[in-house]
């Protein structure tokens, strides 16, 4: 099985707890640091702005905004970083109810032919001060 | 000033629940009848829980068309449909009177609902955790036929509420929830949804 370690880095916001707190609109600035367990051909390494809903009910995700990093090989042991940016959407802001929570992260993925995609995420607040 | 959509249980949703609780009746009875013919008692006392699930239904359905039958149909009206967290709004409402009526009392709401719906087995399920975040009371007196009972209130979406989220099986939404307690009869109890844009307020 293809392994990989993924660091993802966020920049910018205000710490809030564990997390960092980003406000609806702002700029969002990251790295993502890979380093392969094994040669990779990696078709695309994908950093995705996700939101999803957690609690009671089934679980509802959107992707706001999707960038590719890289395509090409991953030689072993070669940490490779990359940095993106994201300019963050309105909403939905974060959320945690009473049934409803609503949880924001950046996805970094690794897409692989014929293997289970390396995966890593990073929790983050979106809500206004 | 702009009216409120229709109600989240409107006349027609009414009306199909309604035909939905007829045609289980019916099927049921007509299923008791074959069973009473047969004499099958164990088939009998099985589908007499259907009749009863039937009548209970419309039951219910009858006792909530009944609410409609002595009010016309409520008019709100709010001076922004599409408000921001933090915004204070106002809310007129006008109902007149078809029959002379004796309302105990009546009042207004702004409700904040979660709505989570899920799959358990076969079956889909909803549960909602409803906050009412403030109420208007209007006191009760008698109303002649074609009074109109009205009021104007003003309300406010808390400056740390969440905005309006709706998505497949998870919902937030906001609602002017209306209230009308007339003695001896059903009760009139209608939702009326309002957006909250995820949007706050400037300067708040």
């Amino acid at each position: 099985m293809a392994k990989a370690d993924i660091e993802l880095t966020l920049r910018g916001g205000e710490q809030q707890g564990e997390y960092l707190r980003f406000q609806p609109g702002e700029t969002m600035q990251g790295s993502v640091q890979v380093t392969p367990q094994g040669d990779m051909n990696c078709r695309h390494l994908f950093v995705r702005l996700v939101w999803q809903t957690e609690g009671r009910g089934d679980r509802d995700r959107g992707v706001a905004a999707e960038m590719d990093l890289y395509q090409g090989q991953l030689p072993a042991g070669t940490p490779r970083m990359h940095s993106f940016h994201f300019r963050l959407p309105d909403g939905p802001w974060s959320y945690a109810g009473y049934y409803i929570n609503i949880i924001w992260h950046v996805e970094a993925s690794i897409d692989l032919a014929m293997a289970i995609d390396p995966k890593a995420a990073k929790p983050f607040i979106l809500a206004l001060e | 000033m702009q009216p409120l959509s229709k109600p989240r249980r409107s006349a027609a949703g009414q009306g199909c629940f309604i035909g939905f609780a007829l045609l289980w009746t019916a099927f049921s009875v007509f299923m008791f009848i074959m069973a009473l013919n047969d004499k099958q008692v164990l088939g009998m006392v099985f589908i007499s829980l259907f009749v009863l699930i039937g009548l209970v239904m419309l039951v219910a359905a009858i006792w909530r068309y009944f609410s409609r039958l002595r009010l016309s149909t409520p008019v709100l009206t709010v001076s922004n449909k599409e408000l921001q967290v933090g915004e204070q709004f106002n809310l007129d409402y006008q109902q007149a009177f078809k029959v002379a009526s004796e309302v105990t009392k009546a009042s207004v709401s702004l409700v904040f609902q979660e709505a989570a719906t899920y799959t358990q087995g076969t079956d889909t399920r909803t549960d909602c955790q409803t906050n009412v975040v403030e109420t208007h009371e209007i006191p009760g007196r008698r109303f002649e036929a074609g009074e109109v009972m009205r009021q104007s209130f003003s309300l406010a979406i808390p400056r740390d509420a969440m905005h309006t989220f709706i998505a497949k099986n998870n919902k937030l939404q906001w609602f002017i929830r209306l209230h009308v307690d007339i003695v001896d009869w059903p009760d009139l109890e209608e939702d009326y949804e309002i957006r909250v844009l995820a949007q706050k307020m400037w300067g708040i």
